[in-house]
């Protein structure tokens, strides 16, 4: 029997034959659903509960709520000396009307016309003794800010300095409203102030010395009470330092960990939110990793209590844990992080955080030695990068900010460098949220098929169509699999970059442009990695599940024109970076042969970029296209956004 | 044009084509046989066979009648794949 494989994948890992047993669980579920005599098949998967408990916290794909300088959330103009934004945040960006105790937004600082502090605060009260975010004349700078909504569903950010400022707000989550009873579950405060070292508030009035720790006590302060509090969320500030360095705050008790929390050059003033477990005796220690003495201030924004969490959206504080250090290959290469470029970090599994059951994490994300302005986005890995910040910066200059960020279906998070230039990214996690993962985006997965496809805009597209010759398809006489060479062939020889190494076939180097974290060695071949399929919008871990696809089925170009090719011009093809995508091998299986007439990707989000690959190859090659083939892309085309 | 084994019949797949074990779904004029208890499929007049599956007790008559079976829209709005191990048809 002569056997060719429509993908070659197949002749170097097991050949699947019906009946073997499914590989993923996804498909194990269908499966099961089909001989149990299920109609349905929608895939099943296991979901745990959505938060739901008085306290959880429900993470967001972040999304902004409020910018000045466009007139989001707020009229399109600077925020006055000494005025206030009152922004509405129920029932928008994914917090419902109704029912939200307390946001977590990142609120950013641009444009300020001169030096001063921003305070974020519920609406109906009034503003406290409290500071969120410090400014100096014309820096961009932001801080994550946890609030408690008013009773009218809005906020107020008050800008207490003499000259105007721009606002942004991104929101990153909310916690449901109610009695917090369930371990892990948070409890929103007010803004108080627990400890400034000027004024003797929690401490001697002394600036706090080189090397040297203040022990804080925060249960029995500023509303949180003396017992059953696992960490608190406070917004440390440092003021007048005398040199350059960074606080770490940690449970007291507790050794020093590898993070730090607050970095800053002599004379600046600078905040960043701060979540930290409490000792046993409801204390925290914050260190001064410096050479010359600081001033710290501490504001509580709320705490979470203790116990062991299990209810959906709880949190769990851990000892904080540098998961990410780009300077070292912590968490990724020990190479700065290229311009624009995504860094992914593992988040589950690693050292204090679980395997599964993680929905965001909360950690301390740290630039430095950037060599152009910009600003870092934290995100789900597998969603699209969301229009929003969590971290500016200048050139030079080494900055944090803590980060709320949901965790993808793979554990990861991505970090994205939104500068013309490299930069070291440190990310310290403080603790993480229960919960189901983010699932892969459509619209991110899709993104897999603008892989060396030139930009092509939709009227591109369609006049392209319809300079296609329509014509019915001919016969397959003669076709053989082999007419379009018998193996994969050298990437670079081919058309390929020599990307990841120059030893690298097509498949290898296909695999390699799909693939997330993908491991390889010199003779490219492909060790570990994840797949996010363009077809399916699922993430796949093992390469066996992984086909290469011609995008433009071989039997269908032999239908539509190769048949009439030399032997040169079908390896070409066969081989053609614009031809071959890595998918999901079930799903390429049903594929099969087909046009997009009788065969479309179920990642409905994708079609757009199906039909514009699709009209592109076909046009490359000098291919026909059916009547219904043409109808069935110009109507994928009408899914295009503009 | 490849032999033509005995007991041949030649049939048009529907929409959404049949499951091959080699390459997946394949459409449009096709001829099946019985090899050995085996069920074998290629496109007329290409050169390359395919595996359908086992033949169990079935005449070649009720494989194609089987496999002529148009089997309806997925919840994607696709054509269904028909075959004879159901394990293919996700």
């Amino acid at each position: 029997m002569c056997v060719f494989i429509e993908s070659w994948v197949a002749m170097s890992v097991p050949v699947v034959v019906a009946g073997s047993i499914a590989r993923r669980s996804h498909y194990v579920l269908l499966t099961l659903a089909l001989v149990l005599g299920g109609l349905s098949l929608t895939p099943v998967q296991a979901h745990a509960a959505a938060p739901s408990a008085a306290g959880a916290f429900v993470s967001l794909e972040p999304s902004r709520l409020l910018d000045t300088r466009v007139g989001t959330g707020a009229s399109r103009a600077p925020v006055a000396a000494y005025s206030t934004v009152n922004l509405q945040v129920a029932g928008r960006g994914g917090v419902p009307i109704a029912g939200a105790a307390a946001v977590v937004v990142n609120v950013t600082v641009t444009s300020p016309a001169s030096s001063g502090f921003i305070t974020a605060y519920p609406s109906g009260t009034g503003q406290p003794t409290a500071s969120n975010l410090n400014f100096t004349s014309g820096q961009s700078i932001p801080n994550l800010v946890t609030v408690k909504v008013g009773a009218d569903g809005t906020i107020n950010l008050t800008n207490n300095s003499p000259g105007s400022v721009q606002l942004i707000a991104d929101v990153a989550g909310y916690y449901i409203s109610g009695t917090a009873t369930a371990p892990g579950t948070f409890v929103s405060l007010e803004p108080s102030r627990l400890l400034d070292t000027r004024v003797g508030t929690g401490a001697a009035a002394a600036p706090v010395a080189a090397y040297s720790t203040v022990g804080l006590q925060v249960t029995g302060g500023g509303n949180v009470p003396d017992v059953d509090v696992a960490a608190v969320v406070v917004n440390v500030t440092v003021t007048s330092p005398s040199s350059s360095g960074f606080i770490t705050v940690y449970p007291l008790g507790s050794n020093q960990p590898t993070a730090s929390n607050l970095n800053f050059t002599a004379g600046q003033t600078i905040p960043n939110l701060v979540t930290v477990k409490v000792s046993p005796d409801g204390m925290i220690n914050l260190t001064n990793n410096s050479s010359g003495s600081v001033q710290l201030l501490a504001d509580v924004a709320g705490y979470y209590l203790a116990g062991s969490a299990t209810e959906p959206g709880a949190f769990v504080s851990v000892d904080p844990a540098r998961l990410l250090d780009t300077r070292v290959g912590t968490g990724a290469p020990a190479s700065p992080v290229a311009a624009n470029a995504t860094v992914f970090v593992q988040v589950t599994g690693r050292g204090v955080v679980p395997v599964a059951g993680v929905a965001a994490v909360v950690a301390n994300v740290t630039v430095t030695a950037p060599t152009s302005g910009g600003f870092i986005t934290a995100y789900a890995s597998g969603t699209l990068m969301p229009a929003a910040s969590n971290l500016n910066f200048s050139t030079g200059q080494s900055i944090p900010n803590l980060a709320s960020v949901r965790v993808g279906a793979d554990g990861r998070v991505a970090l994205t460098n939104n500068s013309a230039g490299g930069v070291h990214l440190l990310a310290d996690v403080a603790g993480y949220y229960l919960g189901d993962p983010a699932q892969p985006s459509g619209g991110a997965a899709a993104l897999q098929l603008t892989h060396d496809l030139p930009t092509t805009s939709v009227g591109t597209a369609s006049a392209t169509l319809n300079s296609l010759t329509v014509a019915a398809p001919g016969t397959m006489d003669g076709y053989s699999r082999s007419q379009f060479g018998s193996s994969w062939l050298d990437a670079t020889n081919n058309g390929w970059p020599a990307i990841p190494n120059s030893n690298c076939d097509v498949r290898q180097a296909a695999l390699y442009r799909e693939g997330t974290g993908v491991s390889y060695n010199s003779a490219c071949d492909i060790l570990s990695g994840s797949w996010l399929d363009a077809y399916t919008a699922v993430t796949l871990y093992a390469i066996s599940d992984v086909d290469i696809d011609h995008v433009v089925p071989l039997a269908e170009s032999w239908r539509t024109g190769a048949a009439g090719w030399t032997a040169q011009q079908r390896t070409k093809f066969a081989h053609d970076k614009l031809v071959v995508l890595a998918v999901d091998d079930g799903t390429n299986q049903s594929k099969g042969d087909k046009g997009p007439h009788l065969w479309k990707p179920p990642n409905q989000a994708a079609h757009c970029l199906y039909a514009k690959r699709w009209i592109v190859i076909k046009s490359t090659y000098t291919l026909t296209v059916n009547p219904s083939e043409k109808t069935a892309l110009q109507q994928m085309l009408t899914t295009c956004q503009s | 044009m490849a032999k033509q084994p005995a007991g041949v019949r030649s049939f048009t797949t529907p929409p959404g084509g049949v499951m091959t074990r080699e390459v997946g779904a394949i459409t449009g004029p096709v001829e099946v046989w019985v090899d050995a208890g085996t069920v074998l499929i290629r496109y007329v007049g290409a050169l390359d066979t395919y595996t359908l599956g086992d033949a169990r007790d079935l005449s070649i008559d009720e494989v194609v009648a089987i496999l002529g079976t148009d089997q309806g829209i997925d919840q994607y709005g696709n054509p269904r794949t028909g075959g004879l191990s159901a394990e293919r048809s996700h």
